[in-house]
């Protein structure tokens, strides 16, 4: 899913620098509301490290699907932990993913910005159709394909910005072969909103508390 | 034709995976079979073996170099020792 997935090097350090920046100020925002609001909620921390568990080991997993790819789980670490949480969630998961080589060091930064909107945005569309989407396996499944677009549209936003070192084509050449990277991520995205939906479903029959629902 | 009520989540997540399978089969066919770091690198008109040459200035290569790698990783577990004692979250 969406990954920034180009070597170490592929951004100028100055970019490096500025997307980790910009990631820590997030975290910084996250931790403050911890601090503030949400330290003393050890379910919903509880929650958040069973879905870092989770996420990172199919985070690892290639799916054999349009030449391969990974799913993330991040819609559903927003809707299970919220974005709070979750910022911190998938900065563990980055961190952990490069340490074993999934990705560069340079570009955690960039990544976790790239999680992030889809934590956010999955968690909105979640709680926001609440009232006139009451199925829970399509609200999760429609909230995991908007955080998933809206995380490709940040990847491509990122790497467009950034530019990369190296490149043989122009900005439009580089721009459409990402908007064929967004379409075949979605393709994926199917098989992760129908999972999440699945989960997400499984989870609110036996405890919708934990997603903040009303018992049936 | 009325959509029963409750179902309209249904309906409107079937037509988007119908969009979004569409889309993905022809953005497929246009780049073949491709692992993701292949897709990337054609997508951005970089060489396969790019982590080989030296691509740029102000770029730093750390691939592949496992000192680096794991000098990095202490320095993350220093900072995460240093930040939880120092918040005590």
């Amino acid at each position: 899913m969406a990954h920034i997935h180009l070597e170490d090097g592929s951004f100028t350090l100055i970019w490096v620098l500025v997307w980790w920046l910009v990631a820590l100020a997030g975290i910084g925002i996250a931790l403050w509301f911890l601090r503030t609001t949400g330290r003393k909620n050890q379910k919903q921390i509880t929650i958040a490290a069973f879905v870092t568990a989770a996420a990172f080991a199919v985070f690892q997993i290639n799916i054999p699907v349009f030449g391969g790819v990974h799913l993330n789980l991040t819609p559903l670490i927003g809707i299970l932990a919220g974005p709070v949480l979750g910022t911190l969630v998938v900065l563990v998961i980055n961190i952990l993913s490069a340490a074993i080589g999934h990705g560069g060091w340079g570009l955690v930064g960039a990544n976790v910005l790239v999680n992030l909107s889809e934590v956010i945005v999955a968690y909105g569309v979640f709680r926001g159709t609440r009232s006139f989407l009451p199925d829970l396996f399509s609200r999760a499944g429609i909230a995991t394909f908007a955080g998933l677009f809206c995380g490709n549209l940040a990847m491509v936003a990122i790497i467009m910005i950034s530019g990369i070192q190296g490149v043989t084509q122009t900005p439009d050449q580089v721009l459409a072969g990402l908007s064929l990277i967004i379409a075949i991520n979605m393709g994926i995205a199917i098989v992760e909103a129908v999972l999440t939906g699945l989960i997400v479903r499984s989870i609110g029959k036996v405890r919708p508390d934990i997603l903040g629902e009303e018992a049936p | 034709m009325k959509i029963r009520p409750g179902k309209t989540g249904l309906v409107i997540l079937a037509i988007v995976i119908i969009i979004v399978f569409v889309a993905a089969i022809i953005a497929y066919q246009a780049t073949g079979p491709m692992g993701i770091e292949e897709r990337f690198n054609a997508a951005a008109g970089l060489r396969n073996d790019a982590e080989e040459e030296s691509g740029g200035t102000g770029g730093f290569f750390i691939e592949g170099n496992a000192m680096l790698y794991a000098l990095i990783l202490v320095v993350l577990a220093a900072a995460c020792v240093a930040m939880y004692r120092q918040f005590r979250l």
